[in-house]
């Protein structure tokens, strides 16, 4: 990876002295010496319109109308339009093992594939795709991954506020106030490098002791409160890989970022700062090679408890999230549900344009950055026929320009299987794979 | 029950009870169809060992009971046919029950969750702050609570909070070296700072100007008192003015960090002393050195598109906080020429005569929070040390140590020690162990032999009580009475139920408790659409939710039925929601209770605009949200979420947005896939239609147009058949019949919800017994809530693991 001065960095990327700049690209570039690899996965709940060919709104659904490279853009995808030879839009693919779950139930299992099943049935999920991943590279970057949401924590089963699983299936707690994950993005750590490194070996111990104490507790309990244990002893497992890996990245400054420009204080009484301040930090993330996997959820399909659910109505998409997906078959609702995947689309746009702009050895972070977006419902309450697309990553071999659509036989999991591949994670099968998906690779 | 009904205790499944099913079920659950998911034919007859089967027959038992089923268009049961039933999945049901007892209901090792984990730092330390701000919010339950242990989950993420955040709380408590030098910064006038807000700086407080005092060199840590002497221009017939006291930091420019101290009302016209207090290290930001500039500024909203000096400067903000409601007007010529906005006489007013800051404003020092982990003794080092790590392990962790556990935190400290840390430091930093540890995260109640049933020990017992009632830590007394072991005996135990209700910190219950059952937090998650209600301000949604509060505890303290939730003849207001609804009464922003005799306001949760709100979308009201939450909140009997695949509504019936939402629901009705649920939700929502969004009386729907943001308005119908044939009329007529036809189911779900919370966790099949003996007792008792709480406390299912 070629080394950027400041002045060339600016140049090359195009930005403004109003957006995030680094002050300093210090960073040694010799922890993976190949060029990282990286994905980003966001993800909005209740799908989109599918009108029927008859529909007097029929230009508001979201798939274009025809397949192959001569596609047209429909207008919910037209943002995206000046990106054409960079983005891939996906139809009919969908988790087989969800196709038959409740309407609302299919957003946990977005990059996991599991199957979930309430009263009842299996509710337990399995690792997903960012994770996998970030298991296998998380070691080069100073954050293995980095779980984002509008909401927040981890919500609950089927209507979960993240869209990464652990290894043994649990939610991993997503961040959604900007300032928090800045401050542990790029925050100063006080005191000399020596005192951190005092201060890591000392959590190191406080950490042993934790872990005695809760194996000691562990001993006593029940077999269903010895579950919960195992929560509190792998977490104190995980912090304290996490400390040994502080203190190997002790040496290396954190990148210095001035946060003029960011809304950092963006919540979901602005919406709009807030989200183009998460996608903001998850450039920032990658370009500073702090982590090379990003998780990212608009909100949960929890009209009931998500607080990102009004966000289209606070930006003046007339209802909010779940009334606009529920209400495409009104007159003049698929035109709204349309505007507002439209406005998320050109969200999307912002992202893979600001990834773009920024050079990256012989090309641009996007060349290196896969990004994926889509939802988990077509036609709200349809686990079938997700609406997908997939962006940049050309260094990896991805190829873009069409509209790919597949049948029923073909599950999602196996774009997932060839995600993982061109990533440099070689791998046999993802959840419920087949095979691979060839088309969307040059 | 069985035994009154003289028909046998053993009934025979294939010969008397199938053929009931066959004749009146089998149709939709059997072979054929399977309606809800639910088929009778295949279902287990053996209720002890398949779980699932158990809930399904328990949920039929509910259903044929209530007369739900079968449905109105079906042949009902005869008498005989429906005793027969009842009494065999009845029957049936107890086996289970009289099994599981024995092995122990299900509990479950229990989190702290936020609120609680803020609650007990306070308690523990002494120091009220936002302790694990930075904690992932809690996930909900299915029953919508947020302490449920089985769903309260730890991750790295938590668990690196949690000793971070003790590790700062620990760090403000204890104190090295000499008390700092007491400041002060006398200010009898209104410095001037720019661009703080809108309106001027002024010692006269309206509805736009501000008083603001630079605080020079201000402490960074430690206590601090704002003394203000203010008085009020009162208005007659109008509220009191709010004084609201903010505290912050200006750097380059730009306010870097504000936060309110507090707010009170002004109700005299005599100047008084306000007095508010605060600890430095709640406004942060600030840098070791004011006069550089900070690594990292934040940026706010207001500070957008501010240049200025690079000065970096503290201040404290004074406004009145009164709202009326009304937008201020516009800008008009004043005498000298220039545009202002003009003095609104209407507008009760706030006069500061002067604004002081106390700066390490302590009574002792060290301060008492500090002396009370590290008291003096006449013990050295080591014995010292043990001592300190005993106190401390015993009130954080709700039980005495053992002997074992303090050597580890002694050795611990000396290691740290070893290791190179300065004393002060390690045993700071070996304090914040004990708070990170599952003794102090978990409510750990260890198995007995063979992991059966047993009765809690008297520390588990009272930290069960705490958490409950404070959703806290036990506090000195009740531990005292833990250690002595005598908290078992009933007359100990209803003399500290007793205590600990009338105690200040029983709001935390009510607060807690409240807000999960009605799911009050659901204000925040609603964006009122301007485009209804142009006049309607933000800070009212907190207003409604704290009506619903108060209006429990209103009940709770005043010791009447708790059938004033379905009915009442008052309700709890403050200045602002009294505008609101056009009631009489408050002056401040203080709830009152207020008399509804003679208003049109209605009485009763479902007359709160909170509820009407939350099971709105802003805009119009949703009468299925407003049905979902009456049948999950008041009923507990939520309707099953959406099928897969549901197919959507394709009416593209030009009229169909002119059609009133009544007979929308009957176009949505009138397909049979939608029919089957849809009939037994969506009448209790008609029946609120009257109300709307922001929980205002209505003549009209207003609904949009579908060009533009033109609205069309049509005529409310609030008529509706509820199920089992219960036609009524509107608010009214719901209010009626849920106090006739549903008070039995509204009373035992009041204390399935009040039973679920106390254990924090959900009620298995076992429970239900509990929940039978408690409604009994509680309908004896006037359906009075402290009664209720305190059978809770006295019930096996509390006192056992």
């Amino acid at each position: 990876m070629k080394k950027l001065n400041r002045r060339a960095f600016l140049r090359a990327s195009g930005i403004s002295l109003a957006l995030p700049w680094l002050e300093a690209m210090g960073l040694p570039s010799a922890r993976g010496t190949a060029t990282p690899k990286r994905l980003c996965s966001i993800y909005f709940p209740y799908g989109i319109g599918v009108p029927k060919t008859n529909h007097p709104e029929l230009d508001w659904g979201w798939f274009p109308q025809s397949e192959g490279r001569d596609f047209t853009f429909s207008k919910p995808l037209e943002p995206l339009e000046p990106m054409r030879d960079q983005i891939t839009v996906l139809g009919g693919l969908s988790h087989p093992r969800m196709r038959g779950g409740g309407g609302h139930d299919s957003g946990d299992t977005f990059l996991t594939g599991a199957e979930l099943r309430r009263g009842g049935g299996n509710m337990k999920n399995s690792i997903s795709l960012d994770q996998v991943i970030a298991n296998h590279f998380g070691g080069q970057t100073r954050f293995s991954s980095l779980v984002f949401s509008n909401d927040g924590g981890v919500g609950i089963p089927t209507r979960s506020n993240t869209l990464s699983y652990t290894d043994e299936g649990l939610p991993i707690p997503s961040l959604n106030r900007p300032a928090i994950v800045f401050e542990r993005l790029f925050g100063l750590n006080e005191g000399s490098i020596e005192a951190q490194r005092r201060g890591l070996k000392r959590s190191g111990s406080h950490l042993d002791l934790l872990l005695d104490e809760a194996r000691g507790l562990n001993r006593k309990l029940g077999k269903r409160d010895q579950q919960k244990m195992d929560e509190y002893l792998t977490s104190v497992r995980e912090v304290e890989q996490q400390v040994e890996r502080s203190a190997a990245w002790l040496d290396v400054p954190k990148p210095k970022v001035n946060a003029t420009g960011l809304s950092l204080d963006a919540d979901d009484s602005t919406p709009g700062e807030l989200i183009q301040t998460m996608l903001d930090l998850i450039v920032l993330a990658f370009q500073t090679d702090s982590s090379r996997v990003a998780t990212y959820q608009l909100a949960s399909m929890h009209g009931a408890i998500s607080i990102a659910s009004k966000f289209p109505q606070l930006l003046g998409f007339g209802n909010n999230f779940h009334s606009l997906a529920h209400g495409a078959n009104k007159p003049g609702g698929m035109k709204r549900q349309g505007e507002w995947a439209r406005f998320l689309s050109g969200r999307i746009h912002y992202l893979l344009n600001r990834l773009d702009s920024i050079e990256e050895g012989d090309g641009t972070l996007l060349d290196n950055t896969l990004v994926y977006y889509g939802s988990s419902n077509s036609q709200t309450h349809n686990n079938k026929n997700y609406p997908l697309i997939l962006a940049g990553g050309k260094k990896m071999g991805f190829d873009h320009g069409q509209f790919l659509r597949y049948g029923e036989d073909t599950p999602l999991s196996n774009l997932y299987l060839t995600m993982l591949n061109q990533l440099g994670v070689p791998t046999k099968k993802f959840a419920d794979s087949t095979s691979k998906i060839t088309a969307v690779l040059a | 029950m069985a035994e009154n009904t003289g028909i046998p205790i053993s009934l025979d499944f294939k010969r008397e009870v199938q053929p009931i099913l066959k004749a009146h079920c089998y149709g939709c659950h059997g072979p054929k169809k399977q309606k809800n998911d639910i088929r009778f034919d295949t279902l287990s007859t053996d209720l002890l060992k398949d779980a699932p089967a158990a809930e399904t027959w328990h949920d039929a038992l509910n259903a044929v009971s209530i007369g739900e089923m079968p449905p109105d268009d079906e042949p009902e049961l005869s008498t005989k046919e429906r005793t027969i039933l009842t009494d065999w999945i009845r029957g049936e049901l107890k086996k289970v029950i009289a099994s599981t007892k024995d092995s122990g209901g299900s509990p479950v090792l229990r989190r702290l969750n936020g609120a609680e984990y803020r609650y007990t730092l306070t308690d523990l330390l002494g120091i009220k702050s936002d302790y694990g701000s930075k904690l992932p919010l809690d996930p909900l339950s299915t029953e919508g609570f947020r302490n449920d242990g089985a769903t309260l989950g730890m991750s790295a993420l938590q668990l690196e909070s949690y000793l971070e955040s003790a590790r700062e709380a620990l760090g403000r408590v204890l104190v090295e070296g000499a008390q700092p030098p007491r400041t002060s910064d006398l200010k009898t006038g209104t410095d001037t700072i720019n661009g703080l807000r809108p309106g001027k700086p002024s010692s006269r407080l309206g509805r736009l100007n501000y008083f603001v005092s630079r605080v020079k060199d201000a402490p960074r840590f430690g206590d601090f008192t704002i003394r203000i002497k203010a008085r009020a221009e009162i208005i007659e017939g109008k509220p009191a003015p709010l004084l609201h006291v903010e505290y912050g930091n200006k750097i380059s420019g730009a306010i870097a960090f504000i936060e309110s101290v507090g707010t009170e009302a002004v109700l005299s016209a005599e100047p008084q002393i306000f007095e508010f207090q605060g600890r430095a290290e709640a406004f942060p930001l600030l840098p070791p050195d004011p006069n550089e500039k900070p690594d990292f500024q934040k940026n706010t909203k207001k500070a957008k598109n501010e240049k200025g000096s690079s000065k970096f400067l503290q201040f404290i903000l004074l406004t009145n906080s009164y709202d009326d409601g009304r937008k201020p007007p516009k800008k008009a010529k004043g005498r000298n020429g220039k545009k202002t906005i003009p003095e609104d006489p209407s507008f009760p007013k706030i006069i500061i005569e002067s604004v002081e800051f106390i700066g390490h404003d302590y009574v002792t020092w060290p301060p008492e929070p500090h002396t009370r982990i590290l008291f003096e003794s006449s013990k050295k080092d080591l014995d010292y040390a043990s001592e300190v790590f005993q106190k401390f392990l015993r009130r954080a962790w709700r039980r005495p140590p053992t002997e074992s556990e303090v050597i580890k935190y002694v050795d611990h400290f000396q290691q740290t020690v070893a290791g190179g840390t300065p004393h002060f430091l390690a045993l700071r930093e070996t304090l914040a162990v004990a708070l990170a540890s599952p003794n102090f995260l978990f409510l750990a109640e260890p198995k007995a032999v063979g992991d059966s049933r047993r009765p809690l020990n008297d520390h588990e017992l009272a930290t069960r009580l705490s958490y409950f009632l404070w959703s806290s830590m036990p506090d000195d007394e009740l531990s005292r009475i833990a250690d002595r072991g005598d908290l078992q005996k009933p007359k100990v135990l209803r003399a500290q139920f007793a205590r600990m209700l009338a105690d200040e910190k029983s709001t935390r219950f009510v607060a807690q408790f409240s807000s999960q059952w009605l799911d009050l937090e659901g204000v925040n998650r609603i964006a009122v659409n301007p485009d209804f209600y142009p006049n309607f301000d933000e800070s009212l949604k907190a207003d409604m939710a704290h009506e619903s509060q108060h209006f429990f505890a209103e009940i709770l303290r005043t010791n009447t039925s708790a059938l004033q939730f379905l009915d009442a003849d008052f309700t709890m207001v403050n200045a602002a929601l009294a505008q609101h609804y056009g009631l009489e009464g408050p002056k401040t922003q203080h709830f009152e209770r207020v008399s509804l005799k003679g208003s049109d306001r209605p009485g009763g949760l479902l007359g709160h605009a909170a509820i009407h709100m939350i099971t709105s979308d802003g805009g119009e009201s949703h009468p299925i949200k407003r049905a979902v939450w009456i049948r999950e909140r008041l009923l507990n009997d939520p309707p099953k979420p959406p099928p897969p695949n549901t197919p959507s509504l394709e009416s593209i019936d030009p009229k169909f947005a002119k059609l009133s939402i009544r007979k929308q629901m009957e176009v949505h009705r009138s397909d049979p896939a939608c029919n089957d649920c849809h009939r037994s939700i969506d009448p209790w929502g008609i029946a609120l239609e009257r109300y709307n969004a922001i929980g205002l009386w209505r003549e009209n729907i207003l609904r949009p147009s579908g060009k533009g943001r033109k609205l069309i308005k049509l005529p409310v119908e609030s008529r509706t058949v509820l199920p089992g044939n219960h036609p009524v009329d509107g608010l009214d007529g719901l209010k009626a019949y849920l106090l006739s036809g549903r008070r039995e189911q509204f009373v035992r779900a009041l204390v399935s919800k009040l039973l679920t919370y106390s254990l924090g966790r959900s009620l298995s099949l076992a429970d239900r017994l509990a929940v039978d003996d408690l409604t009994k007792a509680f309908s004896k008792n006037g359906y009075r809530l402290p009664g209720l709480l305190e059978g809770i406390v006295f019930h096996e299912a509390f006192l056992n693991r």
